[in-house]
């Protein structure tokens, strides 16, 4: 069950390394400035091995799972916590702290450009730039002027789509391992590099994603982004790039030849080369 | 495009496969046929053109990146859109294959019409089931947490009100009690004349000034405890505050007090729920510990930000999350600074990092608890001669 079975009267910071197993945290990399990935919704942190791994000679590289995502602990899911983006904000600052990491390059994909733009507004000394690879900070259209790209109905499409496939799975994504005694390496491979996820926890997940509204947030932030805009994303279209780029302060904005909505697995050097362009356009300022 | 063979053409399922980056390279007929395209029509075009908008999000959420990690995707269902604007619901299996020297996702899929209807109202009833489920599991959870909470509230509302008892009791002999006798010391101290003093010997004349000295340094020790204890009195009523106005006061008094000028600057500060009397003493004593500390050879520089932020309002109950907006509000000053060893202590009251420092060591232990009693925080952080940094976190609404 994913509920706590007992409840705490007294506060007490959760400790570096329970943080640090809670969230599957992985540091990698031979550099000292730290650079965190953050993967989006439908995922987890597997999702950037076709670009972190090319940042690994120059930075600290940190990979982690969004409590409920990954091999993250499902048992430390709350409900309350997560019912906003706040709570997943709060995980990436957790992680910030329990590693001690300052001077941050943060990178996130889709939801996750919004939940570390919510952590970099709360402690903006802690954040160097801020990647935001297909971001929306707000997914349904607002009359008059606001043009997210979806109605409320396709949302709720989207989660009954989600329904239909969790049924007969008990956890949707989940490593099966492919049957060749003859290569175990394969066997290995497969079960690493899946994106399992708990169905309960990502249907809540999507909802929070999709209904939440992030535009009042946007003229808060002080540390500098750089929006990686995808040619044709259903999910973040142009015209909510654009809005970003407006709305945010010191923002660059970058269009990908890259389509869809993950460049970084479609099109992983274009990805990487456009994030190191930027990093050193800003180390030569 | 590769030709496709007959059997596969007119398989009873419907074939396609994409590349990557989402381009059609081959639709067989029975597919085109069932989305009402003539054949051929679709190849070139994108993938999602025929998937409804949730599937689309779906294929880029979930099926692409489970392609492209794991190279295969099976009984995953999605929403077909027809020429026509016909929903139909199909169950899809997927792999990606080298092919030409390129990668290409390989689908098949066939309509569950039927299926999906049956299924619809299984899902429908499952949730049904999982809310009741949740609901008695919440209901049977918050009853005990009720229980645990009602019995701790109790006892610390019985220790509470001992304790007000007792900090009435030590205000009344602040206020009173004690400062009775130390007024009547420099009274009667003060009551020796030139004469009276002449007649001392050398080391009386020295224990007289002592005398005078301490009494009046205890008078004004007790006055500042009296005024950190008097702020747990919590008569004042709640209203709604305009800091900016609370900061140019407490400016201003201590420009007074002090007669040094200090150089403020100040981003917009928001009207928060709080007490007025409480806050401005919170501004008073920073201001005045940046002009306590300032640095011999520079005029006090003071800047302050401040973004409004969503925080946990939760904080004993560890697990609870309910974030409202907060002003996080970032103090910095070009003082003396300390090092930040001591950046706990000096909110301890009485604690004084220079004993010949100016001032009592009550100011901010003043701070930190207007800070807490308006459900916020205090923090600092210093450097020997760079300036001291102070982070408030103070609700919006009490």
């Amino acid at each position: 069950m994913l509920h706590r079975e007992d409840v705490s009267l007294r506060a007490s910071k959760p400790l570096a390394h329970d943080i640090l197993s809670r969230n599957n945290v992985q540091v990698t990399g031979r550099g000292t400035q730290p650079i965190l990935f953050a993967h989006g919704f439908g995922c987890d942190q597997h999702m950037w091995r076709f670009v972190a791994p090319a940042f690994e000679a120059d930075y600290r590289v940190v990979l982690f799972d969004y409590v409920g995502s990954g091999k993250s602990d499902l048992h430390a899911y709350n409900r309350e916590r997560y019912s906003s983006l706040n709570g997943y904000a709060e995980d990436i600052l957790d992680i910030c702290r329990a590693l001690d990491l300052r001077d941050i390059i943060f990178v996130g994909h889709s939801v996750s450009s919004m939940i570390g733009l919510l952590a970099a507004i709360r402690e903006p000394e802690r954040f160097h730039r801020l990647v935001l690879v297909a971001p929306s900070p707000r997914y349904l259209n607002e009359a008059p002027d606001y043009v997210g790209g979806f109605e409320r109905q396709d949302i709720e499409e989207l989660l009954q789509t989600m329904d239909k496939n969790y049924i007969g799975w008990a956890n949707f994504l989940a490593p099966r391992v492919m049957n060749r005694p003859d290569r175990p390496e394969l066997n290995q491979e497969l079960t690493e590099s899946f994106c399992s996820t708990d169905p309960t926890i990502a249907r809540r997940f999507a909802e929070v994603t999709f209904f939440s509204d992030n535009r009042k947030d946007l003229p808060k932030l002080t540390v500098p982004s750089l929006i990686l805009q995808c040619s044709e994303d259903l999910i973040a279209p142009r015209q909510v790039g654009d809005y970003l780029h407006r709305n945010l302060a010191r923002s660059t904005l970058r269009l990908t030849r890259a389509t869809g909505h993950c460049p970084h697995m479609s099109a992983p050097e274009e990805t990487t080369s456009l994030i190191k362009d930027y990093l050193g356009q800003g180390s030569m300022s | 495009m590769q030709p496709m063979d007959d059997a596969l053409n007119t398989a009873p399922c419907g074939v396609f496969s994409f590349t990557d980056d989402g381009t059609l390279v081959a639709v067989n007929g029975t597919l085109a046929e069932m989305l009402g395209y003539g054949t051929g029509e679709l190849v070139g075009g994108r993938v999602e053109s025929f998937l409804t908008l949730a599937s689309r999000m779906f294929y880029q959420t979930h099926l692409f990146p489970m392609l492209r990690m794991q190279g295969k995707a099976e009984e995953i269902f999605l929403s077909l859109r027809s020429r026509s604007g016909e929903s139909i619901p199909v169950l899809l299996n997927a792999v990606r294959k080298e092919h030409e020297g390129g990668v290409v996702n390989q689908c098949a899929l066939i309509p569950v019409r039927n299926r999906g209807k049956y299924e619809d109202e299984l899902l429908a009833a499952k949730r049904t089931a999982e809310e009741a489920l949740r609901n008695n599991e919440e209901l049977t959870r918050a009853r005990r947490e009720l229980e645990l909470h009602a019995r701790e509230l109790d006892q610390k509302l019985s220790r509470l009100e001992q304790k007000n008892q007792e900090l009435t009791r030590i205000s009344t002999i602040l206020s009173h009690d004690l400062r009775e006798p130390i007024r009547k010391l420099s009274m009667f101290s003060s009551l020796f004349t030139q004469q009276d003093r002449q007649v001392l010997s050398a080391t009386g004349q020295r224990s007289l000034d002592r005398i005078k000295l301490q009494s009046a340094r205890m008078e004004q020790l007790v006055m500042a405890l009296q005024e950190f204890v008097s702020l747990d009195d919590t008569q004042e009523p709640l209203e709604d505050v305009e800091l900016g106005d609370v900061v140019g006061g407490a400016r201003q008094l201590v420009t007074e007090r002090a007669g040094t000028m200090m150089e403020l600057r100040s981003e917009p500060l928001p009207v928060l729920q709080g007490r007025r009397r409480q806050l401005m003493m919170l501004f008073f004593q920073l201001l005045d510990n940046s002009v306590k500390f300032r640095r011999p050879e520079e005029s006090p520089r003071i800047g302050i930000e401040c973004h409004v932020i969503q925080h946990n309002t939760y904080r004993a109950n560890t697990g609870r999350y309910h974030y409202t907006d907060f002003a996080r509000i970032l103090y910095a000053d070009n003082g003396m600074g300390f090092d930040n060893r001591y950046s706990d202590y000096v909110f301890e009251a009485l604690k004084k990092l220079d004993p010949d420092s100016p001032g009592q060591g009550i100011g901010l232990a003043i701070c930190r608890k207007v800070v807490e009693n308006h459900n916020g925080s205090i923090s600092v952080e210093s450097e020997p001669g760079r300036g001291t940094r102070f982070t408030l976190l103070l609700p919006l609404r009490q």
